[in-house]
């Protein structure tokens, strides 16, 4: 059994159906040129290399989820669009994020935003009409409150369905 | 290149180019940023967009888009949900165009439109999820970017003759990422490693953009970077700061909030880092719709830059005191104008004169 389908098989065992395509697969392809990491301005700064990643992610080594590298990328793009083999190098990474926040990996400061969002609409919220934003948005002749899900209850009524009927809640590990 | 070639064609900016500003109108995409830490960019912008008549719709009940750098690396499902049902709110307003006014919106709702558009597999599954609360993507939303909007919707020679007061500010241009790649998905068929459409636009309204090292490096806030590992992502930012200040500009202009935020909040933030004598960075960030306003020009209390003295703690960090009294000095091009046919005026008869002279002075001889 050639070592590549181990990432494989434990990619469509752990995540969600959206997530296994054929981008995955596409590592397969990778010869460790090294071409991601020379042109990752994440790398020069952090321990990220995505090339590394890329191997460990065809190996199987199941250290590439629980590790943190994976979290130093940007998502600038600069690997996706550079890659020889045409691999898609940021959108592989995300999976694997996707895969290692199933496997209960997921960066403690990313809980906070994640709540934001499942309680309020917003990744960054207002903090209500007394806040110093919204004082802010007054003072600049706005709507104390913006016109979005933090003005219609029914959206976030709606917001709350969709969560539940895509499981999040069961499903992602952020509380 | 030959694929990015055959997407511009089938784009319809052409036909949008010839249509008068008032027929122009598009669903109002706010985010996150925008609307709760950044407000100026969302006053300046609608401000901007209503003296040119054109018709901005609010999309009531939108969430986050959702962020491409959490929502994203968290959970796929999530994030194409959340994106297609912001999308329906477009479809909703009756409009065809929804405007975003940043990156990281964009880089979202653009990637979902064209997994909704393309893949027949996730249009079902998130239209079955959808369904559940009675929302269905029909598919005729096109995501557009504040960028692209200017580039082609107004285009380069309208935005031109809207200019009343030449600033000619030396500026340093961000791009940002998500709005050049992945190319193959990119609105101004242009190469990512070379891009000309932002210093096109700030040069169109008279402004300099000025060259540095690293002008297309990430801000580093994207990709949950800044949400999880700031320390991280500020390398970036000073990397760049330090590149924009060997040049000498007189501001920073962006395109996206997020990297607004980044490059404003972040020159605090950087200050940690400084080298030892190093001076700390105090350089005013603004946004594409306060130059276009500025150009325009209106009055910076219109377009959201002038802060006011409480409460404290609030955008934007860096100060615009000096570029604000630099833009006071600068008058109207008309009033330019007219000093200048005054002194014309005034120096004709001398000229003339002297003209005269000349051939009287030519005939004598």
């Amino acid at each position: 059994m050639p070592q590549n389908q181990k990432l494989l098989k434990y990619s469509s065992e752990y995540s969600d159906e959206l997530s296994v395509d054929d981008e995955l697969k596409k590592i397969r392809s990778c010869i460790q040129c090294g071409m991601c990491s020379a042109v990752c301005p994440s790398g020069s700064f952090t321990a990220l290399v995505t090339r590394k990643i890329m191997r460990k992610a065809l190996a199987g080594d199941h250290s590439v989820l629980s590790g943190p590298e994976i979290w130093y990328c940007s998502t600038c793009f600069n690997c996706y669009e550079r890659c020889p083999r045409t691999i898609p190098v940021t959108n592989v990474i995300l999976k694997l994020r996707n895969m290692a926040v199933r496997e209960g990996y997921l960066p403690d400061a990313l809980k906070n935003v994640i709540k934001n969002l499942t309680n309020t609409g917003h990744a960054v919220p207002l903090g209500g009409p007394d806040s110093k934003w919204a004082k802010l948005r007054e003072y600049h002749k706005l709507k104390k409150v913006p016109p979005t899900v933090h003005s219609f209850p029914e959206a976030l009524d709606e917001l709350f369905t969709l969560l539940d009927k895509i499981k999040f809640n069961a499903r992602i590990p952020y509380r | 290149m030959t694929e990015i070639k055959e997407q511009k064609k089938e784009h319809p900016k052409e036909e949008l180019i010839e249509k008068p500003f008032s027929d122009l109108k598009y669903s109002l995409y706010l985010g996150c940023v925008i609307p709760n830490r950044y407000p100026m960019i969302e006053r300046a912008t609608r401000f901007v967009f209503d003296k040119l008549g054109i018709e901005l719709i609010d999309m009531n009940g939108a969430t986050c888009c959702p962020a491409p750098g959490v929502f994203r690396s968290v959970d796929k499902a999530l994030w194409l949900t959340l994106g297609a049902r912001n999308l329906t709110i477009a479809q909703n307003n009756k409009t065809t165009e929804l405007l975003t006014l940043c990156n990281g919106c964009f880089g979202t709702l653009h990637e979902v439109e064209h997994e909704m558009k393309s893949n027949p597999d996730i249009n079902q599954r998130i239209n079955k999820i959808l369904a559940e609360k009675n929302i269905h993507f029909d598919g005729n939303v096109n995501v557009r970017q504040i960028m692209d909007v200017l580039y082609f919707d107004f285009g380069l020679e309208r935005l031109k003759s809207l200019v009343k007061k030449t600033l000619n500010l030396r500026v340093a241009i961000h791009y940002g990422c998500h709005i050049l790649k992945p190319s193959s998905t990119q609105l101004f068929g242009q190469d990512p490693d070379n891009p000309t459409f932002f210093d096109e636009v700030v040069e169109t309204i008279g402004c300099q953009s000025i060259d540095y090292q690293e002008k297309l490096m990430c801000c580093g806030a994207g990709g949950s970077l800044r949400t999880g590992f700031k320390d991280n992502s500020l390398q970036y930012t000073i990397e760049k700061l330090r590149q924009i200040r060997k040049v000498g500009v007189d501001c920073i202009v962006v395109c996206c909030p997020f990297c607004h935020l980044q490059f404003d909040l972040g020159q605090i933030e950087v200050s940690k880092f400084l080298d030892d004598g190093e001076e700390e960075f105090r350089i005013p960030v603004i946004f594409i719709t306060q130059l276009l306003g500025l150009a325009m020009g209106y009055e910076p209390e219109d377009l959201g830059m002038i802060k006011p003295e409480e409460p404290k703690g609030i955008s934007p960090f860096v100060p615009f005191d000096k570029l604000l009294k630099k833009i006071e000095s600068i008058p109207l091009d008309n009033q330019v104008q007219k000093i200048k046919t005054n002194a014309k005026t005034e120096a004709k008869p001398k000229a003339k004169t002297k003209a005269k002279t000349t051939t009287k002075g030519g005939k004598k001889l």
